[in-house]
């Protein structure tokens, strides 16, 4: 049996900003040249892990270490993008460009060649940043946090604010990394980001409550039951917990129904099925979110 | 792209910037915020437009004749001590306010999260602030001393030794300015109130000390020595010694030149006293820049 030393470990660690915990213990291991995937809802500390991670922010109490060291100690052996927070408005996207390059030593110019696998027009460069749209940003973002040769890559929400193709695109991007044996962390709400991680680490409240991978995930997930109209299907779901959605309410089949004897009344539609990595976001995080 | 065993994490490991990566950084620090701060409209009305603007109205409104300080020649004189003492408060605008301002949207924006994920020197951050400050603030005292010039402003240089004095004393104040402007955006943080605070100690500090030094008159004579002191005031002073023919003390006729008493600082202990104050500002901010920003959690 092979051990593989994972490439960040996080034990214990504990960070408030004089309001209460943000995080209160996560323990996290981030395997070598794999994919990880932070799942969780908006306000859970995702974005503040990662910063602890990266070393952009300082543990209360517990320890992170990068390729066994501190994270300041790794800071050339990783690359930050962090969302919002690394443009300035004021300058053009090519002088955004220039500033973070001369801060790594390992900086790459493969800034463009990354643009424009993501749809992003490289004359709007020479734009200043405040003239960008929130995707644009994002995109600007990425490039310059992945034109950085190293051999981690912490990305906070890298698909927010991305259209389904460059999310595409940003998957076969980070693929082709994971390829050449780089360490990928990534922090998502977006369920459609499951299909790219090898491990997910499933984040509420609680801290980490559960990692393994999508599949697995997924298998544990019990089967969904969609309603349509005014069918009344709290009895047949666990916790009654219903998720609204734009046409469909939905729950998951409490244990010991019979998926055949889930029906509804005339003129309500009801369907059992397989899950999707929606109601597997939506399981981890809202239904199994607490311990 | 390198594989792991390329960039192995651990020879990349905690080695800290290189001489050179340390110039690279502080270039690129400088050239982020002399660009940032040439693209605020808050800087070119404050830290261009108001001194000259206030120079023209000290000049139209304030200033005696030529009769009542003995000749045209000494009212050139005393229009380019006026130029200086507002090109020194278009210095510390810049360098006080806009610098504060900067630092301040960087902190608010949490933008040091992703700068101390990376392997900068705190050093070549404050450093290439300073220098974006430095070039920023040259434009602001140059502008007011042509606009002087334009007035009729006299300029002399006392000799060769002036040139660096001049020069250095520009260097120092600034300084003075980018370090106010660390320890003022540290302690407060909340960008409004950075840009309040600093505001307030530019026209705190001008007005304290009888508009930058230049009329010392209108402080109690028991303070008056304070003007030979106070970084500001020094540095107005000690330009002006350099930069016009007015002389050390008071001769008999110039009694409205104002500058003195007390004697102007022409000896070099006042240099040093300056660098003194530029040494104990500058060192307390970038242990701050390294304690506080980077160290600790500056922004948070």
């Amino acid at each position: 049996m092979t051990v593989t030393t994972p490439a960040v470990s996080v034990r214990g660690l504990r960070k408030d900003f004089g309001n209460g915990d943000v995080l209160a213990g996560v323990d996290l291991d981030v395997p070598d040249g794999e994919i990880t995937l932070l799942m969780g809802p908006n306000g859970v500390g995702k974005t503040i892990l990662l910063s602890c991670i990266a070393g952009g922010l300082h543990p209360d109490d517990g320890e992170v270490t990068v390729f066994g060291a501190s994270p300041g100690a790794a800071a050339e052996s990783l690359s930050f993008m962090l969302q919002d927070a690394m443009l300035v408005d004021e300058l053009t996207g090519r002088e955004n460009v220039a500033f973070f390059r001369d801060l790594h030593p390992h900086s790459t110019d493969e800034v463009e060649a990354i643009l424009e696998t993501l749809d992003f027009e490289t004359e709007a460069l020479e734009m200043e940043v405040g003239d960008y749209s929130g995707g644009m940003k994002r995109k600007l973002e990425l490039a310059i946090s992945l034109s950085v040769d190293v051999s981690l890559y912490l990305l906070d929400e890298p698909t927010a604010a991305l259209d389904m193709t460059t999310v595409e695109q940003l998957h076969s991007l980070l693929a082709d990394r994971r390829e050449a044996g780089e360490t990928i962390l990534v922090s998502s709400h977006l369920p459609a980001d499951a299909e790219l991680a090898d491990t997910i680490a499933v984040v509420t409240d609680d801290g980490v409550t559960a990692v393994d991978s999508p599949e697995a995930l997924l298998a544990a997930v019990p089967p969904v039951v969609l309603a349509e109209g005014p069918a009344d299907i709290a009895d047949a779901v666990r916790d009654g917990r219903l998720f609204e959605g734009e046409i469909h309410r939905r729950g998951f089949l409490r244990e010991g129904v019979d998926p055949e004897r889930v029906t509804g009344d005339e003129g309500t539609a009801v369907q059992v099925r397989e899950p999707t990595y929606t109601d597997m976001f939506n399981y981890y995080v809202h239904l199994r979110g607490t311990r | 792209m390198a594989s792991n065993s390329e960039h192995g994490q651990t020879e990349a490991l905690g080695d800290g910037p290189t001489a050179g990566q340390w110039v690279t950084q502080t270039k690129a620090f400088a050239l982020r915020n002399l660009r940032a701060m040439l693209r605020t409209k808050a800087t070119i009305i404050w830290g261009f437009g108001f001194p000259a603007f206030w120079y023209f109205l000290t000049s139209l409104v304030f200033l005696p004749d030529a009769e009542e300080v003995g000749g045209a020649a000494t009212l050139a004189d005393v229009k380019g001590s006026t130029a200086v003492s507002l090109g020194l408060f278009g210095v510390l605008t810049v360098t006080l306010v806009a610098f504060a301002g900067g630092l301040s949207a960087d902190l608010t924006a949490k933008r040091y999260r992703k700068l101390r994920s990376l392997p900068v020197a705190p050093s070549a951050d404050f450093a290439g602030r300073y220098l974006a400050g430095v070039a920023v603030a040259a434009v602001a005292y140059v502008l007011v001393l042509l606009v002087g010039l334009v007035d009729g402003a006299a300029y002399t240089l006392r000799g060769p030794g002036s040139i660096p004095v001049v020069v250095g004393s520009f260097l120092l104040f600034s300084l003075v300015g980018v370090s106010v402007a660390v320890l003022v955006t540290r302690l407060v943080e909340d960008s409004e109130l950075v840009v309040g605070i600093t505001n307030a100690i530019l026209l705190v500090s001008f007005f304290l000390t009888g508009y930058n030094g230049t009329s010392p008159a209108l402080l109690p004579e028991e303070s008056h020595w304070l003007v030979n002191v106070a970084p500001n005031s020094l540095a107005t002073r000690l330009q002006t010694w350099h930069l016009t023919e007015i002389p050390a003390t008071t001769p008999a006729g110039v009694e409205q030149a104002g500058l003195t008493p007390p004697a102007l600082p022409v000896g070099l202990g006042f240099v040093a006293l300056l660098t003194t104050w530029a040494l104990v500002f500058g060192g307390a901010a970038a242990y701050l820049m390294d304690r506080a920003v980077y160290s600790g959690e500056g922004g948070e």
